[in-house]
């Protein structure tokens, strides 16, 4: 019985905790602003859903190898979190209200983290392009 | 016997300490978060001590279950006090924060007097399961003061994104341990035992390091509405 209950609450606090964590990572990003270029990319121009426009985005990712580290465990951690939302969003409409604006918003806050990623990856390659190729091998 | 998946998990969680320690001294923080260092100077010696043992008796022997949990135990200890650490940072400014030592204190003696009268009580069970629900209990605690710390660092509108994701990163350990000892007291036979606790471990020191080394001090949560990121 003690085990039990011990699983649910610990539980309950292992879901809160992995949300706050995400959305801590979620926020540290949003003032970093996106090049017109990833934003063309992502589909948010052209009246794409933000989560169509994450898919998008996750799939560029695979593609744009990372030279570094960067952001590749947060991006774990993004796309969980992203199909816990798509499950949360499996819910029957009746049964969310404001929830479903929330579950919206943190989904393009999902985009937004992955935008930002793809950018910084973007750079790095150009940069390393710029600095390492000789001219004539230059984009 | 080690395979090359317990080597890399203690490889990966060795510089994940190193890399917290290294940044803390670098950055010449190592004073400013002095229990959070304690703890992971702790967890790097218990994880050199635990490997040497495991190669040396391997992973079914008697000395390696002892140093286990007995090591796993103190480690809580010094975890509890790593989180009073973090109280102290959150209510910095406060009139509370000269109550939460002696908090800290009071916390620390109720859980070793528990303990030890769980000890003296069942003294002819310590190879048994108590090892296991003395585990699952200092962890169940440390869910508590963390989810503790969780709402106030919610009520104070806290927006250092460090210190956010040092008591989340809290969080997600002490519950997943807490999840992981409540199955096993309901499923004890279950060989993915072995395997999670491993697991587990190198997530606390991946994600301090992530966040000592990426995370600036100064970093502050955007978009705050810091109630709406902690909620």
């Amino acid at each position: 019985m003690t085990a039990v209950f011990v699983m649910a609450v610990s539980l309950a606090a292992l879901a809160h905790s992995f949300i706050s964590h995400c959305r801590t990572l979620l926020r540290a990003v949003a003032n970093i602003q996106v090049s017109q270029n990833v934003r063309t990319l992502s589909g948010l121009d052209f009246g794409r859903t933000a989560m169509e426009a994450f898919s998008r985005l996750a799939l560029l990712l695979q593609l744009c190898t990372p030279m570094t580290a960067e952001r590749t465990r947060e991006l774990r951690f993004v796309r969980l979190y992203c199909a816990f939302l798509k499950l949360a969003g499996l819910v029957p409409p009746p049964l969310l209200g404001r929830e479903r604006i929330w579950l919206q918003r943190e989904v393009a806050a999902c985009a937004h983290f992955a935008a930002v990623a793809l950018d910084e990856r973007i750079s790095r390659i150009r940069r390393f392009c710029e600095h390492s190729l000789p001219d004539t091998l230059r984009p | 016997m080690l395979g090359p998946f317990d080597y890399a998990l203690w490889l990966v969680s060795f510089a994940g300490d190193v890399c917290i320690l290294v940044c803390a001294l670098r950055r010449r923080q190592f004073f400013q978060y002095l229990s959070l260092n304690v703890f992971i100077i702790a967890l790097a010696v218990d994880e050199v001590l635990r490997f040497t043992v495991l190669r040396m008796y391997g992973f079914a022997s008697i000395q390696y279950r002892y140093l286990y949990y007995y090591t796993d135990s103190l480690l809580v200890v010094v975890m509890f006090v790593a989180i009073s650490g973090l109280y102290r940072h959150v209510f910095r400014d406060a009139e509370t924060a000269k109550y939460i030592r002696g908090w800290a204190v009071v916390v620390l003696s109720a859980t070793s007097l528990v303990s030890f009268l769980v000890i003296q009580r069942e003294r002819s069970a310590l190879t048994t399961r108590f090892v296991v629900e003395l585990g699952q209990n200092l962890y169940f605690t440390g869910v508590t003061l963390t989810y503790i710390l969780w709402l106030a660092m919610f009520k104070r509108g806290e927006a250092r994104t460090r210190i956010v994701l040092i008591v989340t990163a809290f969080g997600v350990f002490f519950s997943a341990y807490a999840v992981t000892y409540a199955l096993r007291g309901l499923l004890p036979n279950l060989a993915v035992w072995h395997v999670i606790p491993p697991l587990l471990g190198t997530w606390l020191p991946l994600s301090l390091a992530y966040t000592f080394a990426k995370v600036p001090e100064e970093a502050r949560i955007a978009a705050l509405d810091a109630r709406g990121t902690h909620s």
